[in-house]
């Protein structure tokens, strides 16, 4: 596809999946990401693909399991409730290293909360969520083309690093239509797969997928397997994008849809002589704490902005190392915050400052 | 665009378009001081609806039919009675806002035995730019698909092409044959063109009345700064084509 499109968030992750060459898909609906399902429902028979609408999110997690143990790039999607059911099948697919990647369009929780957009399952997808000492690869995208981008990307990085990649939306990302363009990913080659059980055949030792470690010394082991998989992870594969930080006095902290409304504020700042930035994490975890604490050795405020509680706050605050004060504004309940409420905090924070 | 039928659908594939072009046409109907009601049948999208707006059409006089309240907010196909009421009364301009593919049409085939009645519009709304109907042998399959499911028969096409904030004129033309094309094909008319209102200007002619589009529904950021950016060519233009109109 070498001309735009105006696709929803949803459906261009859901195409950007197919390019990748995602080959089955297993999911339940679930507003507000069902516009994925939708189009892969639509567009994986066309390409005698596997789409399957499981009997629910506790299925899908668990063919999802079945189909990275066999070695094919496998998607599952789901919005935050259905995400928590997901968690145990995360958990033994991070722990049995299968590459996967996980979609979660969030909505304002807990509970079945709203079908309108949150971030707060931010500390769920970063501190773990199921059960054990394992990460996700967590990836914000904040605009259509990004999601795109960051879909290809996490299908890569599962391959590379044997691990599960979740794609962490909102639901305005996925509903909000914007224009797309798909990499060219003709003769694209993916990586050897000689742990997967493809049938032996004879010819090599048998490949067996699982997650049970009854002896302590092996089971430990394999953590400290894991450990240095995800070290490496965390010294590479950290990402994140500035905007007008080199001289700002306040930086902005916020990911995802939240970070197009900060940069909107921002620049009303800006027309009001009020040096603002915006520090936005694309990679959730690992948190892209190094970047930040370079922000941080100016003397400058922080203000974490988010669609939640205040889940990333204490992230920014290690990432600073507490020199300098990490203030919070967030909207909840599926309230986007607006640009005019960010400004009004950017100025009150400043204000404060001036008094100080 | 005017219709002489006092019942207007909207029907088209998911992000056709649909319910910014109902809102335009609603509002247009009411400064003509007609009695107006927009139906918001949208039972397949959670966002971006007609009823976001209900609070500001009320205050303009356009009555919206949706659910009710918090019902408003839930992801349930539902129908609200008021609908089939509106259709009777002769005194009513009822515009449909109908929800995407086959899928959203699905609501409307509940009304068909009413409607095939009534003298009603059924117009497709065709975006060129959006995956399933980049085409004329999607834009058919989709008209099919939309039939099937409504009951009803497509009465003509309304040519909505646009590639969002990054709409040029070339996009605009472009799209507008691709549609003309699959019309003639199937022997409907094209009814009329849906074009961004800064953009009118620009695209100039497209052999089919232009019906200017202010767009209702955007993202939070889209409705301040980064929109104000362009605000002043926006005004512009706008300016522009209201000093034509009025020499017209």
């Amino acid at each position: 596809m070498s001309e735009k499109l105006l696709m929803k968030g949803n459906e261009a992750l859901g195409e950007a999946a197919l390019q990748a060459g995602c080959q089955l898909y297993f999911a339940y609906p679930i507003t507000p990401q069902s516009e994925l399902p939708e189009y892969l429902s639509r567009r994986m028979p066309e390409l005698g693909r596997v789409f399957l609408q499981a009997e629910s999110e506790i299925a899908a997690i668990n063919m999802v399991y079945g189909a990275a143990g066999a070695g094919a790039r496998v998607m599952t999607s789901s919005s935050s409730p259905g995400i928590s059911l997901k968690q145990e099948g995360l958990s033994y697919i991070a722990a049995a290293q299968l590459p996967c990647v996980i979609v979660n369009m969030s909505r304002g929780g807990p509970g079945l909360g709203s079908i309108q957009p949150a971030q707060s399952d931010y500390l769920q997808a970063t501190k773990g969520g199921g059960h054990g000492d394992y990460h996700l690869i967590v990836l914000a995208p904040a605009s259509a083309q990004e999601i795109v981008d960051l879909t290809i990307l996490a299908f890569d990085l599962a391959d590379q690093y044997r691990t599960p990649v979740m794609i962490m939306g909102d639901g305005l990302l996925g509903q909000m239509m914007e224009p797309v363009l798909f990499p060219d990913r003709t003769n694209v080659e993916l990586p050897e797969k000689p742990w997967a059980t493809t049938g032996r055949k004879g010819d090599r030792p048998k490949n067996i997928i699982h997650s049970l470690e009854l002896q302590s010394e092996r089971l430990e082991a394999h953590n400290q397997k894991l450990q240095e998989k995800y070290a490496d992870i965390a010294a590479t594969q950290k990402r994140s994008d500035e905007y007008l930080t080199e001289d700002a006095d306040v930086v902005l902290v916020a990911f995802g849809t939240v970070a197009r409304i900060c940069r909107s504020a921002i620049d009303m700042a800006r027309e009001k002589g009020i040096k603002a930035g915006l520090f936005r994490p694309i990679s959730l975890w690992p948190f892209p704490d190094e970047a930040l604490a370079r922000l941080a050795e100016k003397e400058r405020v922080f203000l974490s902005v988010e669609m939640n509680c205040g889940q990333m706050v204490d992230d920014i605050k290690l990432a600073v190392d507490c020199r300098r004060p990490v203030h919070f504004f967030g909207r909840v309940g599926g309230i986007v915050p607006s640009p005019e409420e960010v400004l009004a905090e950017i100025e009150k924070i400043m204000a404060g400052r001036c008094d100080a | 665009m005017q219709f002489k039928n006092r019942i207007v659908i909207f029907v088209g594939a998911f992000g056709s378009g649909k319910t910014e072009i109902a809102l335009n046409y609603v509002r247009v109907l009411r400064k003509q001081g007609k009695q107006v009601a927009i139906v918001d049948l949208d039972i397949a999208s959670p966002y971006f609806r007609s009823r976001d707006v209900t609070e500001k059409l009320t205050t303009q006089g356009i009555e919206v039919i949706a659910p009710p309240g918090e019902l408003a907010l839930a992801d349930l196909p539902i129908v609200v009675p008021r609908t089939k009421g509106a259709f009777d009364d002769p005194e009513l301009y009822v515009v449909v806002d109908v929800g995407g593919d086959d899928i959203g049409a699905t609501a409307l085939g509940r009304f068909s035995d009413q409607l095939r009645q009534l003298p009603h519009e059924l117009l497709l709304v065709v975006n060129t730019c959006r995956p399933f109907t980049k085409d004329v042998s999607g834009i058919k399959t989709m008209r099919l698909a939309v039939e099937k499911a409504a009951h009803l028969k497509v009465t003509g096409l309304v040519s909505n092409t646009n590639l969002g904030s990054e709409t040029t004129p070339d996009i605009v033309h472009k799209g507008s044959e691709i549609i003309a094309n699959a019309a003639e094909q199937m022997g409907i008319p094209v009814v009329g063109a849906g074009v961004r209102e800064d953009l009118v200007l620009a695209v100039g002619n497209l052999g089919v009345p232009i019906f200017p589009i202010t767009i209702t529904l955007l993202p939070p950021w889209y409705k301040s700064s980064m929109f104000t950016r362009d605000r002043r060519t926006v005004m512009a233009a706008q300016a522009a084509l209201k000093d034509k109109l009025q020499k017209q």
